[in-house]
């Protein structure tokens, strides 16, 4: 019996669409893709300055604190005095874990990290900014 | 994957189909133009998400028919909410007794521009059951894909279904 209704319902014709409805969605993407572009150039590049600008001063703040703390002259005596080391290689290991400035690590590898994904990004999305550039 | 070459692809076998079943739920050239814009980007947005163990064809009637009720509910203020409480109140009065599928008449099939007449009854009949025709002889979509599509029960839909061609029959022999 639905084999009836499968013939008679089946004569239900598929409307046409305008002329030019296709080209109008395929240039809506486009225009899309150029606005999506401009977003993440706008926004990687931003933090591709931002996180290069914090790594500097994390680093700076990192060469400072390993200054300030004596870190640094610890650390020297590993590649000194080789004979000391081994006697008071206890001592040295405190000294260095006590001396060592993990704020100013931590900032460090934090910018580092955020410079690494902002790069990464900005060179995954290489193309869009190709668009982007065409587009302005 | 390229999205931009897949998705011309997508709108060259896609878009009469969609643009059909959006244009019946519209009835509005221009309109059913504007939401067809959408279902495309949206599709293009979306095409990373998409499962491909899932049936591709039920996913975009799914998006065309989640943007026709957006835009029409947002531009005309129909309130289908409303509609779907009214229309579960009759499927609950409905449901014990369910009819069976009538036979049609042979005669029905000498009648002259029956396909004009088959489009004038589609088009009186409710909106959510003409859908579940269209998507199930048009599309060639199971009634538990289309469950999915209109995120309806399975039995639901298949009653539904019995309904709609019973009105169907009766509106093309009247």
């Amino acid at each position: 019996m639905e084999n009836k209704y499968k013939k008679l319902l089946g004569s239900i014709n598929l409307i046409e669409p305008p002329k030019g409805l296709a080209n109008q969605i395929v240039f809506r993407i486009r225009e899309e893709e150029k606005r999506l572009a401009r977003i993440k150039a706008l926004a990687f590049g931003g933090s591709g300055i931002v996180s290069s600008g914090l790594s500097l001063w994390a680093a700076i703040y990192f060469i400072n604190s390993i200054k300030e703390t004596g870190f640094g002259k610890y650390f020297s005596l590993i590649f000194s005095e080789n004979g000391a080391i081994l006697s008071y290689w206890r001592e040295l290991s405190l000294s260095l874990i006590e001396t060592l400035p993990v704020i100013g690590l931590m900032a460090l590898l934090g910018a580092i990290a955020f410079f690494v994904w902002s790069a990464t990004n900005i060179f995954k999305n290489r193309h869009s900014y190709g668009s982007f550039m065409l587009a302005n | 994957m390229d999205k931009k070459y897949d998705i011309e692809t997508i709108i060259k076998q896609h878009l009469k189909p969609v643009y059909s079943f959006v244009f019946r739920f519209s009835k509005n050239e221009s309109e059913a133009s504007d939401i067809t814009q959408e279902v495309f980007i949206k599709i293009w947005k979306n095409l990373n998400k998409f499962d491909p163990e899932k049936n591709f064809k039920a996913w975009i009637f799914t998006i065309a028919r989640n943007t026709a009720i957006d835009h029409i509910r947002k531009n005309k203020d129909i309130a289908f909410s409303k509609l779907d409480a009214q229309f579960e109140e009759d499927e609950k009065t409905f449901e014990e007794t369910l009819p069976d599928i009538e036979p049609l008449p042979d005669e029905i099939f000498m009648k002259k521009e029956l396909g004009g007449e088959v489009e004038r009854a589609l088009a009186k009949i409710r909106p959510d059951f003409r859908e579940i025709i269209l998507l199930h002889y048009v599309e060639g979509l199971t009634f538990e894909e289309i469950g999915k599509i209109v995120g309806k029960p399975l039995n639901t839909v298949k009653s539904h279904h019995r309904r709609a061609l019973n009105i169907l029959r009766k509106l093309i022999i009247e």
